[in-house]
């Protein structure tokens, strides 16, 4: 039982070391967002700030409108995870719940999407945007993101395991469909959902190219691009741009960990089924 | 949740989206028209009328301006702007917004462009001189050259270093305004010159004589540091000969386009690499960059070759710990004019189809090239003024009282002649990893004078190809 | 008069997926396949800078990329660096899942300090490991005192490109992984432990087996996503050195941003989507095989 029990501490140290060794380049990071200019690189390395400066942070702040950047990707974040939730919800059930003529077709077709080099349809996708007159506009920043096949193809696995014969026992009590979708499947997938949720907050978050092609307002930027401006491409000056880092981690790690129990309790429970 | 809510509003949307993708190509074509002199004028009252509407009542003329300028300069750009909006701007109703974009700026211009959103097109735009090619056939750009040769132009050519105008003109007219310059230099670790008892090197040969004995009678681990790019090999040839050599032909894109190299030809490619090859053989040259600003300010090279916008960078980080100097970068021939050619950004003028935009912004470019906008830049940015007459200003002379080491790029440039230009190259990110590569295999004694030379001609031949392909010239 | 009703009722219950899958499916066409067929089409032409066609050439534009060399090893690069980050990041995360897999008092720290990278942006990411691989006064070499040219040497740069993928990634496969590894039914590991068989064992008869549906999905989605990467070669090395580290992707973005050459993009692109779905239907191959449904 001793052994057990010490076998239990070691392998939590050992985790827990592991966890910082993984974390460790946010750390450094976090740690270089604190130095001034000249701590940065040096010899020999400084892995803390020798002297703490919040210096780095107030030129972020000053250079670039960095609140109102996060206010817009959290805007768009929010918006774009909220759609791709329920038009992945509403597709998966329709290939997983009915059957049709094209199913296979249009979940290849689905799938398909996935394997589309985004970079090349941008050009393309701007001139739909700019003849729908959405150019600066938060419609056309998340014009792009507003689905994503891969949440409807975990979706899709999930509800395949979702017993088929509970849907049957809801027609008995003579639900529809709609209420079936909203009373019993949707409450029950709540786990899968928040994974959905999240990885397409945090993927959304993370955009960069599109939001800024789209829009030529400040005041409608995103906090990827105010990372950019505070790189110095001619100077290599690295501070104020790991204090932007920090900034705009800050959101996606605080709602990840406020979810993270919910993920891992429930997410790819049933994993895929055919 | 209000779930149904959100659903009917996607709906919505991706069907009024489904829509007008179907109708989308008819408006594309009326677009293309005003490219057509005939048709032109119509669509353009038209258009006009509207953007008058658009700007209200006030009078007030609203410009954007899109530039990729980021940091420090950044910072500066906003300074320049809001002393021309409260200046200029307020006396004549006219008020610029600075937008920035992604460098080198082109993205947003070409999905612009390929639109004729001009809507959403910038009336000014900052463009680094490998991005000339974009806009030079191009039929909304707006020649500088018909506003600076006006009357009413308070901006001269005059006013302005002579190759920073050559740099901006094609066929001898100006397309765009110099605007935020700077030069190629030799940085100098005057404590370990003084300490193999050397001067500052005028030529390839006699920097490569002293490189290893900086390494052996110095703490410097290298005697030189510099990755030759595009940027530095056609420094080295434009600062070739008596007058200036072009690096590619039609006068490197400035009078034609440029659709090969020119100085394969002239020679004086093959002559760059003979000397250099004496400092690859010096054994003390470092071919490849890593974090040149720092390693030079902890005392790591003897010397290094890069920008001019980063002497307070430097200074910054070197910070009185020795003494260091710049230079113009060393000739390949004593007899060369050397110097530097003006390197970085101008702004051009598009047509909105608005003559009155197209005169307010002109009013803007020649702000942002006069004294008072390019005095800022000595401001920690280390641009070099592009006006001459800066040099009158009290800010200037105060700039450079503090930190001399700012005024020898400006001399630098002045010393080169009208020849000594960057070149109009057509898909120079190509080229430039192309003579990136071959450089560094060279400098690191991988390949020999002729395997670079080759190297360098044939893949820039590639590149031109693949553009001259994609855009044939009519 | 009864009949029209229920024929229209009929009709509406024929009609009733479709209308779920409407949403999905306009946003796909209008975003996804209307611009992709178009690309299809337009990679039959010469294309100029503000996107005019040129000149019809049939599959000319096809084999001009396939005979530049510089494409050829873009391709053997995407494939190479899927090779080595897709398997190692998904036995990493399952390594990590099986550790963390018993719920004990200081879980919820590592648990979320292994799954955090899955929260950072590749470009955010690929700007820390800059600063780290510096090679002279950068931290990792002036920590253990190497003198490894990180991004420089052609032999290793693609390497450490990798190694920022595999940590970003290893995160995602984890936190998958996790949940998968937390439903294997007790009973099952218990049967198994009572009849004597080995940790390895249970490992390569149990976990594997049954975790194989989760590894399924996380590797489908990953090759696409490594077959399309670009963002960290775009920031460190912009494809050098020697084209050592240039993607099929940043080839493409290459061509598109300095220049705006479609003419190279387009057929690019389609090579690189039909690739991918050669990848992915390996991957199905080994559904068929490999991967157990309960």
């Amino acid at each position: 039982m001793k052994a057990k029990k010490l076998w239990d501490v070691f392998v939590q140290l050992f985790c827990i070391g592991l966890a910082l060794v993984i974390l460790f380049p946010i750390l450094y990071a976090l740690s270089v967002s604190l130095m001034d200019q000249r701590a940065v690189l040096a010899k020999p390395p400084n892995l803390l700030p020798p002297k703490v400066t919040f210096e780095n942070y107030r030129i972020a702040f000053t250079r670039t409108t960095l609140w109102r950047y996060m206010l817009n990707s959290f805007i768009v974040a929010l918006l774009c995870s909220m759609s791709r939730m329920v038009i992945a919800t509403m597709a998966a059930f329709a290939f997983s719940f009915f059957e049709f003529k094209g199913k296979r077709l249009l979940f290849a077709l689905t799938l398909s999407t996935i394997m589309v080099p985004p970079d090349v349809l941008i050009v393309s996708n701007f001139t739909t945007i700019s003849r729908l007159g959405l150019i600066n506009t938060y419609l056309g920043v998340c014009s792009i993101f507003l689905v994503s096949a891969t949440n409807i193809f975990l979706l899709r696995q999930h509800f395949l395991s979702f017993a088929k014969s509970l849907k049957e026992a809801a027609y008995v009590d003579g639900c529809r469909n709609i209420r079936f979708f909203t009373a019993i499947l949707l409450p029950t997938s709540k786990p899968i959902l928040t994974t959905v949720f999240l990885s397409s907050f945090v993927s959304v978050w993370n955009q960069y190219v599109w939001p800024m092609l789209v829009t030529n307002k400040n005041e409608l930027r995103t906090i990827q691009v105010g990372i950019t401006m505070l790189k110095d491409r001619e100077s290599s000056i690295f501070g104020p741009v790991m204090a932007g880092v920090i900034m705009a981690l800050i959101p996606t790690v605080l709602l990840f960990l406020v979810f993270q129990r919910r993920i891992v309790a429930g997410m790819m429970t049933g994993a895929v089924k055919e | 949740m209000n779930m149904k809510k959100t659903v009917t509003f996607l709906l919505a949307a991706s069907m009024v989206a489904g829509l007008s993708a179907c109708s989308g190509q008819g408006s594309n074509d009326a677009g293309s028209t005003t490219t057509d002199d005939g048709q032109k004028t119509e669509a353009r009252s038209e258009a006009e009328t509207a953007a008058e509407v658009m700007d209200g009542g006030d009078g007030m003329e609203e410009l954007t301006f899109w530039h990729s300028m980021d940091s420090i300069f950044a910072d500066i750009t906003e300074k320049q702007i809001s002393l021309f909006n409260e200046t200029i701007g307020k006396e004549k109703g006219i008020h610029v917004t600075g937008v920035f974009q992604n460098w080198p700026g082109t993205d947003a211009l070409t999905a612009a462009m390929s639109t004729d959103d001009i809507a959403n097109m910038p009336d000014v735009i900052q463009l680094y001189g490998e991005s000339v090619s974009t806009v030079r056939d191009y039929a909304r750009t707006v020649w500088a050259e018909d506003y600076i040769s006006g009357t009413e132009a308070t901006l001269k050519k005059e006013d302005l270093i002579p190759n920073a105008v050559s740099s901006h003109s094609i066929d001898g007219k100006m397309i765009g305004v110099p605007w935020g310059i700077s030069a190629l230099m030799l940085y100098y670790n005057q404590d370990y010159l003084d300490q193999i008892g050397a001067e500052v090197p005028g030529t390839i040969d006699e920097m490569a004589k002293i490189l290893p004995e900086l390494v052996a009678k110095t703490d410097a681990e290298y005697g030189l540091n510099v990755r030759v790019n595009e940027f530095e090999l056609e420094n080295w040839i434009a600062t070739q000969g008596q007058g200036g050599t072009y690096f590619g032909n039609n006068e490197s894109g400035h009078a034609g386009h440029m659709t090969e190299l020119a100085c394969d030809k002239d020679g004086s490619l093959e002559k760059f690499l003979g000397e250099w090859e004496k400092v690859v053989k010096s054994g003390a040259y470092k071919p490849i960059r890593d974090s040149i600003n720092e390693e030079f300010a902890q005392g790591m090279y003897g010397m290094v070759i890069m920008t001019s916008s980063r002497i307070p960078t430097i200074a910054g980080l070197v910070d009185g710990a020795f003494e260091w100097g710049v230079a113009p970068i060393p000739v390949v021939d004593a007899a060369d004019v050397g110097g530097a050619y003006p390197s970085g950004s101008g702004l051009f003028i598009l047509d909105r189809d608005n003559k009155a935009k197209k005169t307010a912004a002109w009013e803007f470019v020649q702000f942002m090239a006069s004294p008072e906008a390019q005095v800022m830049w000595l401001e920690g940015a280390g641009y070099i003024p592009v006006n001459l007459k800066t040099a009158e200003l009290d800010g200037y002379k105060l700039a450079i009282e503090e930190e001399p080491r700012l005024q020898v790029p400006s001399d630098a440039l002045m010393m080169a002649t009208e020849k000594v230009v960057p070149a109009y190259v057509p898909n120079s990110s190509t080229t430039d990893s192309v003579i990136k590569d071959a450089m560094i295999a060279f400098g690191e004694g991988n390949a020999t004078k002729e395997e670079t030379m080759k190297a360098i001609v044939e893949g820039c031949e590639q590149a031109f190809n693949d553009y001259y392909r994609a855009n044939p010239i009519d | 008069m009864n009949d029209r009703p229920k024929s229209n009722r009929k009709l509406l219950r024929s009609l009733e997926p479709y209308l779920w899958l409407a949403p999905a499916m306009i946003l796909f066409a209008v975003f996804t396949f209307y611009p992709f067929l178009e690309t299809i089409y337009k990679s039959f032409f010469i294309v100029d800078a503000l996107g005019n066609l040129k000149r019809f050439v049939w599959f000319q534009n096809y084999t001009y990329i396939l005979s530049d060399k510089v494409f050829v090893k873009a391709i053997g690069n995407t494939l190479w660096y899927t090779i080595l980050t897709v398997p190692i990041s998904k036995v990493f995360g399952m390594l990590l899942a099986l550790f963390a897999n018993k719920r004990r008092r200081t879980s919820v720290f590592y648990e979320a300090g292994f799954a955090v990278p899955m929260a950072m942006a590749s470009s955010v990411t690929a700007m820390i490991f800059q600063l780290l691989y510096v090679p002279s006064l950068g931290f990792l070499n002036g920590f253990f005192g190497w003198k490894v040219q990180w991004l420089n040497n052609p032999k290793i740069a693609m390497i450490s490109i990798a190694v920022i993928q595999i940590w970003l990634s290893t995160g995602y496969a984890f936190i998958f992984m996790l949940s998968a590894v937390r439903s294997v039914p007790q009973d099952v590991i218990e049967s198994a432990r009572l009849d004597g068989a080995s940790e390895f064992r249970q490992l390569t008869k149990i976990f594997v087996p049954l975790t194989s549906p989760t590894m399924f999905y996380l590797i489908i989605t990953d090759l696409a996503f490594s077959m399309m990467m670009m963002s960290l070669v775009n920031v460190l090395t912009d494809g050098g050195p020697q084209n050592s580290t240039i993607t099929i992707m940043q080839y493409i973005y290459k061509q598109i941003s300095a220049t705006g050459n479609y003419t190279n993009a387009n057929p690019a692109a389609i090579i690189a989507f039909i690739l991918t779905l050669a990848a992915s239907m390996l991957g199905f191959l080994w559904e068929k095989k490999g991967v157990h449904y309960q």
